[in-house]
């Protein structure tokens, strides 16, 4: 698909010009000790060596050349998903893929500097390299249209749009999102801030549309208990399960920027932080009598927040023989609805990671990571320690209803990695391509801390052993190139 | 001790020889400008990195470099450099650096080059050498001329290539 595409926008070419450009992530990384070729579960211990395989083509045809003051028009549409044959359990396979953004362009168009985009709207301050990770990106999940102006000291944009498909998919209703962002330059420094806000209006009658179905209980709805608990005090009453009432939905992101560099070792450093609401769920469901009924949970939803710190700074230590990246993250995530089961929103992280890079040739570059980090789930115990551990609630007692998992509320997590590195286009943390071979070893408190097919049951009739692990050892060979 | 030798094995095949470059039988002078432009504001000031590496190109290929700073239109800096060589071949790089979009975390420009190199006396019967470098750059306030020295190591090869193609040509 990707490739008819190409050429179907090559061969117009006489039109207007085509260029193609995108990236390429492919690793081998034989897991011996039972994983699934990463590190750890996640790159919060740093992306290297935990993310896995992916590609990414965006296509840019011009419809009119930018040319001076004149009016221009490009369309850029993108293709990306994370497998690729041979990598991964994806194998390659086209449904691991998506058209991920596709906008169309055009400026000198009413007002000068301004270009207008009619499509995605996806827009970021900055990326922190070394996880991944863009905490100060708007318009994530919105189509729509954004004006943006780009001068020399000061870039404003202004975005409004639909984030219906993007956030419920084939729950699909309307959320309308209006929001913008600013970035002010000077020599040597960087200031930004920006915000989103989301609103889903109240349609009487659409299945999709916000609603909440009263009388449940919290822990009833986490449990999946709803039906049996409605059956045990309304037997016979199937057919009068409750009727949700209607709700109205707001979620919001505020994000802030701070960019400073060129002077001393310092080549730059970016430092973001965001506040966000996350928009409320719609619903799930169970069943009842035989009948599938749909739980409507505006109410438990609508207090998920989260506060994300992240600082990133790019050292050039020695001049053209050693630069380093370091980096630290650190979120807050709290559900003020949930006060019983632990969860991603109920829970803080920390971590920082430290990049090495020395050139041994301009091409040839020996690297080094380390990493630390700290997950606490604020929810009680989400974590298992040892391959026997029984479940314990928080206060230690043996709890076999119990919402928690585990047995301790903390993960900590050590990463170190190394190895040659061949960039052909030379020097830098961030030069691409760059084809690598790699030593890492992770050290974690909790046990088989990384994607795994293990027994984990502690049933006496099980085929397979549960496996003790808290290191884990992992070589890679692997490439990533932009082009 | 046993990632020893491999550590060592690679790093002395990182210090094999090159391939020579290609020498011109004498050192004749190469007049050579560099010019950034921006692909809606026209021309930006650059600093010498990739004329820099114009420069060690044509002196590795046993040729004299004269920099001459050249602007103006295309045919003006073409002129420029015409004016005042005695013998020799004149050398015109002309790049042109355009925003593209973010993507992914990077910021993704293109560079244009169009390499000119000329016989003074007939500046009409330049051999060309066009091509388009992208590049990714990683912040946000990196703009024309940084992508210009992302780019300069293709830049560089590529026209390394035409002078091969001239310097053959004088053989011939």
């Amino acid at each position: 698909m990707l490739t008819a595409l190409s050429l179907l926008l090559m061969s117009d070419a006489s039109a207007g010009r085509a260029d193609v450009g995108g990236y390429f992530r492919v690793a081998a990384r034989p897991d011996l000790q039972g994983g699934s070729g990463r590190l750890g579960y996640w790159n919060l211990y740093g992306r290297l060596m935990n993310e896995g395989s992916y590609g990414m083509v965006e296509l840019r045809y011009d419809v009119l050349e930018p040319s001076g003051d004149a009016p221009w028009t490009t369309l850029h549409a993108r293709f990306e998903g994370g497998s690729i044959a041979g990598a991964d359990d994806g194998n390659g396979f086209l449904g691991n893929f998506r058209m991920s953004q596709v906008f169309i362009e055009s400026g000198n168009v009413g007002i000068d500097k301004v270009t207008w985009r009619f499509g995605s709207l996806e827009y970021f301050f900055g990326d922190m390299g070394l996880y991944d990770m863009r905490p100060a990106t708007l318009f994530f999940n919105t189509v729509g249209a954004r004006a943006e102006y780009r001068g020399e000291h000061a870039e404003v944009l202004v975005g409004i749009g639909d984030a219906g498909y993007g956030i419920r998919g084939f729950k699909y209703s309307a959320i309308p999102t209006v929001g913008a962002a600013a970035r002010v330059r000077v020599p040597h420094f960087e200031i930004g801030a920006g915000a989103e806000v989301r609103y889903e209006p109240g349609v009487l009658g659409s299945v999709n549309a916000p609603y909440h179905t009263p009388n449940v209980e919290y822990e009833d709805w986490v449990r999946g208990e709803v039906a049996e608990r409605y059956l045990q005090e309304r037997p016979g009453l199937e057919d009068f399960f409750w009727d949700p009432e209607p709700r109205r939905s707001l979620s919001y992101n505020a994000v802030g920027y701070l960019g400073f560099g060129g002077f001393g070792p310092i080549r730059w450093n970016n430092l973001f932080v965001r506040y966000s609401l996350a928009h409320p769920d719609t619903f799930t469901e169970e069943q009842l009598g035989g009948k599938t009924i749909q739980i409507y949970v505006h109410d438990f939803t609508d207090d998920r927040r989260s506060f994300t710190l992240g600082n990133e700074m790019q050292l050039n230590l020695v001049p053209k023989k050693l630069d380093a990246a370091w980096g630290v993250l650190y979120g807050d995530h709290s559900d003020g609805d949930n006060a019983v089961k632990p969860s991603d929103h109920d829970r803080w992280y920390a971590s920082t990671v430290l990049r090495l890079q020395a050139y041994a040739t301009p091409t040839i570059h020996v690297l080094a990571e380390g990493s630390l980090a700290r997950e606490y789930s604020k929810n009680g115990n989400n974590f298992r320690e040892h391959h026997d551990s029984i479940f314990e609630n928080t206060g230690g007692q043996p709890d076999v209803r119990g919402l928690e998992y585990g047995d301790t509320d903390t993960r900590d997590t050590m990463q170190l990695k190394g190895g040659l590195v061949i960039n052909p286009l030379g020097p830098g943390v961030f030069s691409r391509p760059s084809l690598r071979a790699l030593y890492g070893v992770q050290l974690s408190n909790v046990n088989n801390a990384f994607g795994n097919a293990f027994v984990v049951e502690l049933d006496q009739y099980d085929d397979f052993e549960t496996v003790e692990q808290h290191v884990h050892h992992l070589l890679a060979l692997e490439a990533e190139v932009w082009f | 001790m046993r990632l020893t030798r491999p550590i060592l094995l690679a790093l002395l095949l990182a210090g094999c020889p090159k391939p020579t470059t290609l020498q011109a039988p004498a050192p004749v002078p190469v007049r050579v400008g560099s010019v950034l432009e921006s692909a809606t504001e026209g021309p930006v000031e650059a600093d010498t990195t990739a004329l820099d590496a114009i420069v060690a190109e044509i002196e590795a290929r046993n040729l004299t470099p004269v920099a001459v700073e050249v602007s103006g239109p295309h045919r003006k800096r073409l002129e420029m450099l015409a004016q005042g060589a005695s013998g020799g071949v004149i050398l015109l790089v002309e790049s042109t650096a355009r925003y593209s979009t973010q993507m992914n975390g990077r910021y993704r420009w293109t560079v244009e080059v169009e390499a000119k190199l000329a016989d003074p006396e007939a500046l009409d019967e330049a051999a060309v050498e066009s091509f388009t470098v992208p590049v990714h750059l990683l912040y946000a306030h990196e703009r024309e001329n940084d992508a210009l020295i992302a780019a300069t190591p293709s830049i560089a090869r590529r026209v390394g290539a035409l002078l091969d193609d001239w310097i053959r040509a004088q053989g011939q």
